[in-house]
């Protein structure tokens, strides 16, 4: 159990430092810097964009930067952004909460959902409870969630205005609201777009759970539930599923980051404003620092959720792991 | 083995339907230009023609400029499946050889070829290219072909590479080296005729990544520019008419999805198929 821990942690390590390594150097090869759109008119003069360029250290060759970089990362110090006036540390520190929160409440609601509707197809297997269900997972594994996103925005934000289509809290002096106030008013910003990303967590938790449950059904203890007079629901919620779960939690671990990616458009759809609206507003601003934080961060976020779903994997079912 | 695969596969309706949904689309995308009943760039009346709702002269409605919607979904199912079906085939090519190479040689070849996929596999391929994207500035659909499918070997190499370990344990095989066959050979004539299988299951499941990859991108402004029309920049289009203009949405959406649906519908079957199980299983 510990080796594997220490596995797990030297392999999120070197993701993050692959990644980080992989964005600076992608960023020293692109055209264009900060200073871009500011300095390089005509009506500069070259000394002034060099003494620009040189207070920021951009004239420095690219393996100083980034030794530069690295160590002032080492130290938790991110840079600054010249987009937001900020220090990137205060950027990230005010985003990746919200990020969190997205993500977190979209993988809770939507594995419940999805081990829920892999209950009743296992309970309904071959029925038409069964069939229209797995239509429906069919259909939310293959929108993608932009585009669930987006109609969802069409419908129930602008259309029938059920709930806000974009921001993350409504306007106007946010402290003179009492807190219970202001959470109601968060969960209604975070209704639409932690739905949609729920949606597409629950279909293909859905799918998984849905092949793992049948499988075990096949098994001779549920044979002996059965016999021994239990309930089919309790046949399958206290014999089946305990069995069943584990792969299903590992898979999850696997598509964490393809959420996380999905989290960044969805983000920029609901003007949710996490990493993936900071990197996309990054990336236009050409606000290195900040772009390489962003992404680096949204890797380190995928690569941690990944180790607690493997931890968790392993805990629920501890012969799987042995096994591998 | 492989034949009563596809014997199998023939006699299941889903694979049949999603076959049929994407021989569709293909037979769509490589005729657009005779099909299409509008030129998906002229802008005919900018006025006058602007955001009309569906009718018989344009089934799918007309856009902010007036052009033809359906003109412009089948336009770019060219663009959007073409960018998707080099990417897919360069990401399953790449996949295979490395995994095979991984496999065949081991070592030293097999533990960086393991290394690199368990570290790349756990970053978000999406992030991955815009900021490969975004860094480059606006790119030809070559070079979006390039980077999706360059990004995407992952998965395949990791199946092929499994595959090609459990076979090389078997005795065919060995009966192979014994008449005195060499590696390649063994490669080339025995070991991927007999993944096939998985690799069409790879090959369909890339297929449904990349789709939907190549609309985000073109969505965000990112991918294909116009004025050449891809799903996704349709899309674009449509978002300041969320409210107005519905066609706008729906129609590159059910584009996207029908096809999405049906390669992963074909991944599916093909791995129940390959499995020879029941079919509900």
């Amino acid at each position: 159990m510990t080796r594997r821990l220490v596995a797990r942690l030297l392999h999120a390590a070197a993701v993050c430092a692959v990644v980080a390594t992989s964005v600076f150097l992608l960023l020293h090869f692109a055209p264009g810097d900060p200073f871009a759109t500011a300095l390089d008119g005509a009506d500069v003069p070259p000394s002034v964009r060099a003494e620009w360029r040189a207070r920021y250290g951009f004239d420095q060759p690219p393996g100083e930067r980034f030794v530069r970089w690295a160590g002032a990362l080492a130290r938790g110090e991110l840079g600054y952004s010249a987009s937001r006036h900020r220090a990137v540390a205060d950027v990230v520190a005010d985003a990746m909460p919200r990020t969190v929160l997205l993500v977190g409440v979209a993988l809770l609601l939507g594995f419940a959902a999805g081990v829920g509707i892999a209950l009743v197809q296992t309970r309904h297997h071959r029925r038409w409870q069964d069939r229209f269900l797995g239509a429906l997972t069919l259909g939310g594994v293959a929108v993608p969630e932009f585009l669930v996103a987006l109609l969802a925005m069409t419908w129930l934000g602008a259309r029938w205005r059920l709930f806000p289509v974009a921001g993350i809290g409504g306007l106007g002096d946010a402290g003179a609201w009492p807190l219970w106030e202001r959470i109601i008013d968060l969960l209604w910003h975070l209704a639409l777009p932690a739905g949609v990303l729920a949606l597409a967590v629950a279909s293909r938790v859905a799918r998984h759970q849905r092949v793992a449950l049948l499988g075990v059904m096949r098994e001779d203890y549920i044979r002996t539930a059965r016999a021994k007079g239990l309930g089919e629901w309790d046949v399958i919620v206290r014999h089946a599923l305990p069995n069943a779960i584990g792969p299903v939690i590992a898979l999850l671990g696997l598509a964490l980051p393809s959420l996380v990616g999905g989290a960044v458009l969805i983000e920029r759809i609901f003007g949710w404003p996490g990493m993936g609206l900071t990197l996309f507003d990054a990336l236009l601003a050409r606000d290195y620092p900040l772009i390489l934080a962003a992404v680096l961060l949204a890797t380190v976020l995928a690569v941690v959720a990944r180790t607690v779903t493997d931890a968790v994997a392993e805990y629920v079912a501890p012969r799987r792991a042995r096994e591998t | 083995m492989a034949a009563n695969t596809w014997h199998r596969l023939r006699d299941d309706r889903g694979a049949r339907i999603a076959a049929g949904v994407l021989a569709t689309a293909a037979i769509a995308a490589t005729f657009a230009p005779w099909i299409a009943p509008y030129d998906p760039t002229l802008q005919p009346d900018p006025v006058g023609l602007r955001l009309v709702s569906p009718s018989w002269q344009h089934p799918f409605g007309t856009d902010p400029f007036s052009r033809d919607v359906l003109s412009r979904i089948l336009h770019g199912a060219r663009v959007s499946l073409g960018v998707a079906a080099g990417a897919m085939l360069l990401s399953v090519t790449l996949g295979a050889a490395l995994g095979a190479l991984a496999a065949v040689v081991g070592g030293w070849v097999d533990g960086v070829v393991s290394g690199l996929v368990d570290v790349l596999i756990a970053m978000p391929r999406l992030l991955v290219v815009i900021a490969l994207v975004a860094t480059f500035g606006t790119l030809s659909p070559w070079w979006l072909v390039a980077l999706i499918g360059g990004s995407g070997w992952l998965t395949t190499a990791r199946i092929v590479r499994a595959e090609f370990r459990d076979h090389l344990q078997r005795e065919y095989v060995l009966a192979a080296r014994a008449l005195g066959a060499s590696r390649w050979r063994i490669v080339w004539h025995h070991l991927l005729p007999a993944v096939a299988p998985q690799l069409a299951v790879a090959a369909a499941l890339a297929l449904a990544a990349v789709i939907p990859l190549e609309a985000a991108l073109s969505f965000v402004g990112l991918g294909v520019q116009p004025p050449l029309p891809s799903w996704g920049n349709i899309l674009l289009d449509g978002t300041d008419y969320l409210t107005t203009a519905w066609w706008l949405v729906v129609f590159p959406v059910a584009a996207v999805s029908l096809t999405v649906g049906s390669a992963l519908v074909m991944a599916d079957r093909l791995r129940v198929a390959i499995a020879g199980e029941e079919r509900d299983l």
